[in-house]
């Protein structure tokens, strides 16, 4: 499973990616949408783990661009936005975005991530 | 009940009295109402005023004209009454004349035995017959008997050119010597050939005198005869005794020559005094109204004779007729001014009042949208606030998280049980600090209201989690009962949060301390489901259960509620498309329940 980090904060995002390889999970991280889309193009991922607020592309606007080029990809939105119940809600127009709140529970991020690849 | 319709106190000061107010544009506070109200009472009551005392002007006017019409009316009836009388009374004489004459012949009347025995006899039913004198055709007195009168200054030819004509004749004559009237009545007589003869009976007048007295009596301040030429011939108590002139010329015009009347006149005698009667004049029109201390002069003649009936009245006779007039303006009129001014004044009291109210209501809902909008200011900067935090909040977590993963994976310090403890409570402290934030993210959430499926027990938690410390510190104990299975219920979450948050915080604030708090949540038939709020507050009295839910009704005011609340959460229910009772006893508790339909219906606004 190959995971990719976007979140403007470096500090959070990098960390992240360091205790995911402690689960033996491999994530790379970026702190930017334009980065993001570099890397997807560069290399092959399974989930895409976005930050929903960024400075200039947001979250969701990657998303689309993400799913432009590759449809079957996963996404897992992170929100510091919001009470628990949006969660649920997680309108989307493909129904395959997943909503996360932060700050991150890293056992409910991999329970996510296993059940989105089955 | 009665206190909303009269809000006139007993010290007659209303609520609105006292009310200072600032006027738009304007410094300084003024009475606003106290003025609204003066200006409000001038005007209806000049309104009003206006025409009615318009209307009774002319009501007192006219009552005056119609007066002074009687009066003139009255003089006139009078004065033709008593010259009507007065010409009955003559024509007895002239009747008792005919008679005797008739029954005797020319040649009896004119032999002196005879003429002597017809007096006599008229005398025993007529006292006032003085004597008789029978004149032939030439107009020579042939015969006379009984008492003579100083004859000089009678124009016998003259009044016998006018017996002639007419055929009876009455009139005066004065006696200087005697200084008193007679009457002379006349006679023509035709005899079987064609020729004539006249009798003149000569008349005292001591028995008209009385005739007279008595019709003055009817009311009259005064009433006399007078001859053709204006001489008293009666005793006048305006004009003086017999033989004196009734009349004055006034400068270059005579204004009172009774000759010329074949009617009745008035004249208006301005200013008497007994010396010098005033200026006579003729009275025309009602609209000539008489000075309080004038004269009412009526003249009329006598049929058939030269007298003519003066009667004057008073013009203060006026007042006998204003009576009716001044007791109805006095007794009715007036008082019912007054009541209708008090009455005004209620009214005018009254919608002030209103108006008053609606101030102080209009006041309390801008305050209320005030606060309403500083809430919705904060409940931004808390999300903002709260949003900004989470993600220092994040790193720490995973920074801390990092920590443990270290320890646990590294097996570095794995033993260091301190180290250990110290990130795990870094850990918990975090996310400690991202429920709160999510709370407040959630609660500012509240104001996008939007219809979704609804988790009630979950929204009850949330809600609940506002109060969680308020109820630690005060010692309230927290009950939550929620059906299993409790289908969810399409509906607006927001307004439900609200009316919850509302009905919780009101449960608060009736309770003192170490009381209980019961929500409970269970289904209701097939279609709704019921919430309730339940609390060991000081409850609400029977009569209030409708009230509780009207605008502005609080038993909070002094503390700063503004009664809004219960109208409020009343309003989201029904939008909810449920239905809100209430159920309370005083001193023991309240309990509010919300039944809501299952599947969501917006009522139609």
């Amino acid at each position: 499973m190959r995971i990719l980090l976007v979140d403007d904060e470096a500090e959070l995002v990098s960390t992240l990616s360091e205790r995911l390889s402690f689960r033996g999970i491999d994530a790379d991280w970026v702190t930017s949408g334009a980065e993001a889309l570099k890397r997807i193009y560069a290399n092959e991922y399974d989930i895409a783990v976005l930050d929903v607020k960024m400075p200039g592309m947001s979250g969701i606007e990657l998303a689309r661009e993400i799913h432009l080029y590759n449809a079957g990809m996963k996404i897992i939105f992170v929100t510091g936005h919001g009470s628990r119940d949006d969660f649920k809600e997680g309108s989307t127009e493909s129904g395959k975005e997943y909503y996360l709140a932060k700050p991150i529970n890293i056992d409910g991020l991999i329970k996510k991530m296993m059940e989105i690849m089955e | 009940m009665y206190k909303k319709l009269l809000p006139i106190k007993i010290h007659f000061r209303a609520a609105f009295w006292d009310y200072k107010a600032r006027k738009p544009g304007e410094e300084g506070e003024y009475f606003i109402f106290r003025e609204q109200w003066k200006i409000m009472l001038l005007v209806i009551v000049s309104l009003t005023f206006i025409p009615l005392i318009g209307g009774v002007s002319i009501y007192y006017r006219t009552a005056q004209e119609r007066a002074v019409e009687e009066l003139m009316h009255e003089a006139i009836f009078f004065s033709q009454e008593a010259a009507l009388d007065v010409s009955v009374f003559l024509k007895q004489f002239e009747y008792a004349l005919n008679f005797v004459v008739d029954s005797h012949g020319y040649q009896e009347l004119t032999q002196r035995a005879t003429l002597d025995n017809v007096l006599h006899n008229l005398q025993k039913t007529y006292g006032d017959f003085i004597g008789l004198d029978i004149i032939d055709e030439q107009g020579n007195i042939v015969a006379t008997s009984g008492e003579k009168i100083d004859s000089k200054g009678i124009d016998l030819q003259g009044w016998l050119v006018n017996l002639r004509e007419k055929g009876r004749l009455v009139n005066e004559f004065f006696s200087e010597k005697e200084h008193k009237p007679f009457v002379f009545l006349g006679i023509r007589e035709v005899m079987a050939n064609g020729s004539m003869y006249f009798v003149r009976a000569t008349l005292d007048n001591d028995r008209l005198m009385l005739l007279l007295n008595k019709l003055r009596l009817a009311g009259l301040d005064d009433l006399y005869l007078t001859n053709g030429v204006g001489s008293i011939l009666t005793p006048s108590r305006y004009f003086g005794a017999p033989g004196g002139r009734a009349y004055r010329v006034n400068q270059d015009q005579v204004i009172y020559k009774p000759e010329i009347l074949k009617e009745p006149a008035v004249f208006l005698i301005d200013n008497p005094q007994t010396e010098q009667l005033g200026r006579i004049r003729m009275w025309l029109s009602e609209t000539d109204r008489p000075e309080k201390n004038s004269l009412i002069l009526s003249t009329a003649p006598t049929e058939g004779t030269s007298l003519f009936i003066n009667v004057i009245l008073s013009a203060s006779n006026l007042d006998r007729f204003m009576q009716r007039s001044n007791e109805y303006i006095l007794n009715l009129v007036v008082p019912g001014f007054i009541l209708l001014f008090l009455i005004k004044c209620c009214i005018v009291s009254y919608v002030i009042h209103r108006l008053y109210l609606a101030e102080i209501r209009k006041n309390e809902f801008v305050s209320q949208i005030e606060q309403a909008d500083k809430l919705v200011s904060i409940g931004r900067l808390a999300a903002g606030v709260a949003h900004e935090v989470n993600n220092p909040l994040a790193i720490i977590n995973e920074k801390a998280g990092l920590l443990q993963d270290l320890f646990t994976f590294t097996g570095e310090y794995q033993y260091d049980e301190r180290l250990i403890r110290t990130v795990a409570s870094i850990i918990k402290a975090v996310e400690r600090a991202g429920a709160i934030t999510h709370r407040l993210l959630g609660f500012s959430r509240q104001m996008d209201t939007s219809v979704q499926k609804l988790d009630m027990e979950h929204l009850i938690l949330e809600v609940l989690d506002f109060v969680r410390k308020k109820a630690e510190y005060r010692g309230i104990r927290i009950t939550v009962d929620v059906q299993d299975n409790l289908p969810e219920i399409v509906t607006d979450r927001g307004k439900m949060q609200q009316v919850l948050l509302n009905l919780v915080n009101n449960a608060f604030d009736a309770m003192d301390d170490s009381g209980q708090l019961i929500v409970t949540s269970h289904r209701k038939g097939p279609d709704s489901l019921f919430i309730s709020v339940q609390d060991t507050g000081c409850g609400i009295p029977t009569e209030n259960f409708k009230l509780i839910f009207e605008p502005f009704f609080s038993s909070k005011i002094k503390t700063g509620g503004t009664g809004l609340g219960l109208a409020i959460v009343y309003g989201l229910v029904l939008d909810l498309g449920g239905i809100i009772n209430v159920e309370s006893t005083v001193g023991v508790g309240t309990k509010f329940t919300v039944t809501l339909p299952i599947h969501y219906t917006k009522t139609e606004v």
